[in-house]
């Protein structure tokens, strides 16, 4: 074969072979474009290849003519699948820079996301301030903390401030590109909000601060119950002082009380001295009121309970509450209201709350509706209260009303809406009230004011009646051992006992009761019953003192005598071992009742 | 003598080299140096067609003919190992 023929047919081959492989040429490796002019190429000299063949094999010179121009068409069209493959990599690269850039975008919302995140869940207030001390940022607690400031002042906004704050810590942290801690207190719509400040700057790669960063968090309520346990504690200190006040004094008053009822039965005959002496009688009484006032105030000890009709001391101690106020009090007082058992201390303290809570919410004055009456509330009832007879205090008043969404908290500790609030009154009535198996409930309209409902159970027994028998002086015998460290109370009891008919022995502590008793015990002549004094400074109380007699003796015969009557030992004395109480002050016919009773009584320990 | 389409087709093809060769120094463009090297072949061929009318006749029919073999052979080569090339090459 002829070398040309043979170089002409290896040429065709190969170009039929890429014409061919064309075909498996994707989108993926060039355009379609670029592989469209690619099979014209090839295309091209595939056949131009063969009809060199066919005119090498003499068959034909047909198309001889066209072949020139065939070849001539091949330059423009390499020159276009040049360039198609030119923009098709210029469009990758182009597409690649976009991807890049997607990506880079998602990345940074993907961050901001992030950051958000974390700032959201921080859970305290952040701002952002440049170096002119405008607001560039606030989170949304922030926000919610001090309203939307972006784009003013900070101490405009913060501080209602027309120039910068004295060591305002944002401005100190870009001084020194540290970090800044102050406190601070904020007027906002809902009051004043106290704030712990961190102040740390942005600082760009030059070291320079740009801008700076607070961290604000609420320390509102932490400072409120700081102030909270303070005003707790000076009350306590108060009530500690009152109680010990009025202990001192009710044993002043229990020698007054005890004498002039002595008194009285020696001077039986004279009108004038038993007047007299009635009157002064009356003003020990309304001392001994005080001194129990005194001891409420104190707040120590359980309920001590007793079955009475409750709208005197409802009217009393609304009128003692609005005293000086300029509010006008409405009584409606049922006049067939069941019985109920209560503290009446506690009562009035609740009465007192919800009264001084009414007279807040009308600065302006106006009226409050203090209504009392009987219920039956039946067992589906909406408050969820055991079913029953309840007596219900309502006192209403004219007042704005309270907002919706406070109404659920308002009888939670510390939670208040006034200014000088402790938010501890209506919690302390709420408190007392389900100490006494009762319930509280408050309504409200938008413009009606506020209806506070107090139900208590209705009590099963009746009121003790005051009867002229109390005044009876029961006279008895036996012997008595008292002990009590106030000599005049001792002296008092002892001269009371002996006019009584008793054979009486006295002790000024518990130590020497006990002794004395357990020398009556030796001789075989015990003493008939003890009287305690519950309270005896830097010696041995009645509680302990009574354990160690019911030691040597269970059937000892105590009774317990203290002024402090809200003494959990005055109000579950059975579960101390004691036989009953008599309250300080007493008179010469509580303590003869009182001695008769437990005298009559079998013995209860044995 | 000279043909007027020879003539015509070495000016298109001289032509086209001088783009060719300036777009490939100007860019880089990967993958496809076997077409450019085949296209090389094509307007050498076009030279000998040209020159071979002139002096040594023979000799440079057959270096005409032997260039467009190896330009056949360039193109196919290249059409083949792109098919068979990935798109994830191609994008590197």
């Amino acid at each position: 074969m002829n070398l040309i023929v043979f170089l002409d047919s290896f040429s065709t081959l190969c170009f039929g072979a890429a014409f061919y492989y064309v075909f498996f040429i994707t989108e993926d490796h060039i355009y379609y474009q670029a592989r469209f002019l690619l099979y014209i190429l090839m295309g091209l000299y595939f056949f131009v290849g063969l009809t060199n063949i066919m005119e090498h094999a003499g068959i034909t010179a047909y198309f001889d003519p066209y072949e020139e121009y065939l070849e001539i068409l091949f330059m423009p069209f390499f020159l276009f699948f040049m360039y198609t493959l030119i923009a098709k990599l210029d469009l990758q690269k182009q597409l690649a820079g976009e991807v890049a850039l997607k990506k880079a975008l998602e990345r940074a919302e993907s961050e901001h996301r992030k950051s958000n995140a974390i700032l959201a869940a921080i859970g305290d207030g952040i701002s952002i301030q440049d170096r002119d001390l405008t607001i560039l940022y606030q989170n949304e607690i922030l926000k919610k903390m001090v309203g939307d400031h972006v784009g003013e002042f900070c101490f405009k906004a913060y501080e209602h401030s027309s120039e910068p704050c004295q060591e305002c810590p944002i401005v100190a942290s870009f001084h020194d590109g540290r970090i800044h801690k102050a406190e601070r207190s904020r007027t906002t719509d809902k009051g004043t909000l106290y704030v712990d400040i961190t102040a740390s700057p942005l600082i760009t790669q030059d070291g320079e601060a740009y801008a700076g960063i607070e961290v604000v968090r609420d320390i509102t309520n932490r400072k409120r119950m700081a102030e909270e346990i303070l005003r707790v504690q000076k009350l306590e200190s108060i009530g500690l002082l009152a109680g010990g006040i009025a202990h001192d004094f009710n044993n002043l008053l229990t020698a007054l009380l005890g004498n002039i009822s002595l008194a009285k039965t020696y001077a039986a005959s004279d009108d004038k001295v038993i007047a007299k002496l009635e009157a002064a009688e009356k003003a020990s009484y309304r001392a001994r009121e005080l001194t129990q006032q005194l001891l409420t105030f104190s707040r120590g000890g359980a309920p001590v309970k007793k079955v009475m009709n409750v709208n005197e001391l409802v009217r009393d101690s609304s009128m003692f509450s609005l005293r000086g106020a300029n509010v006008k009090c409405n009584f409606v007082l049922s006049d067939d209201l069941w019985p109920v058992e209560v503290d009446p201390g506690q009562l009035s303290q609740v009465v007192n709350n919800l009264i001084i809570n009414a007279d807040q919410a009308m600065p302006g004055g106006g009226m409050i509706s203090v209504s009392t009456e009987n219920v039956s509330l039946a067992p589906d009832n909406p408050m969820m209260v055991a079913p029953g007879k309840y007596v219900r205090i309502t006192v209403t008043d004219e007042g704005q009303g309270i907002a919706p969404d406070h109404l659920p908290r308002i009888f939670d500790p510390f939670y208040t809406t006034k200014q000088d609030g402790s938010g501890l009154g209506l919690t302390t009535a709420f408190s007392i009230i389900k100490n006494h198996a009762g319930h509280i409930t408050v309504e409200s309209g938008s413009e009606s004011g506020a209806r506070f409902f107090v139900y208590l159970p209705a009590a099963e027994a009746q009121i003790a009646e005051v009867s002229l028998q109390d005044e009876a002086i029961y006279k008895g015998e036996g012997r008595i051992l008292i002990m009590d460290d106030d000599e005049p109370v001792r002296i008092l009891a002892q001269e009371m006992l002996a006019h009584l008919g008793y054979n009486v022995i006295s002790a000024s502590n518990g130590e020497e009761a006990v002794e004395l008793y357990r020398a009556a015990m030796q001789e075989n002549n015990p003493f008939d019953a003890v009287i305690l004094d519950l309270t005896v400074p830097g010696g041995m109380g009645g509680s302990e003192t009574c354990s160690k007699l019911l030691a040597m003796n269970p059937a000892a015969k105590i009774l317990v005598s203290s002024g402090y009557a809200n003494d959990p030992v005055m109000a579950y004395y059975e579960k101390y071992g004691f036989s009953g109480i008599v309250p300080k002050p007493y008179k010469i016919q509580e303590m003869s009742k009182k001695l008769q009773e437990i005298l009559a009584a079998p013995p209860k320990h044995q | 003598m000279f043909e007027e389409s020879e003539i015509i087709n070495l000016i298109l093809g001289l032509v086209s080299l001088v783009i060719v060769f300036y777009e490939i120094r100007k860019r880089t463009i990967p993958h496809f140096h076997l077409f450019f090297a085949g296209f090389v072949c094509v307007v050498m061929a076009r030279i000998f067609t040209v020159v071979e009318g002139v002096f040594l006749g023979g000799i440079l029919n057959i270096l005409e003919h032997l260039c467009y073999a190896f330009s056949a052979l360039l193109f196919a080569v290249g059409c083949i190992s792109l098919s068979k090339k990935r798109s994830s090459e191609l994008k590197r």
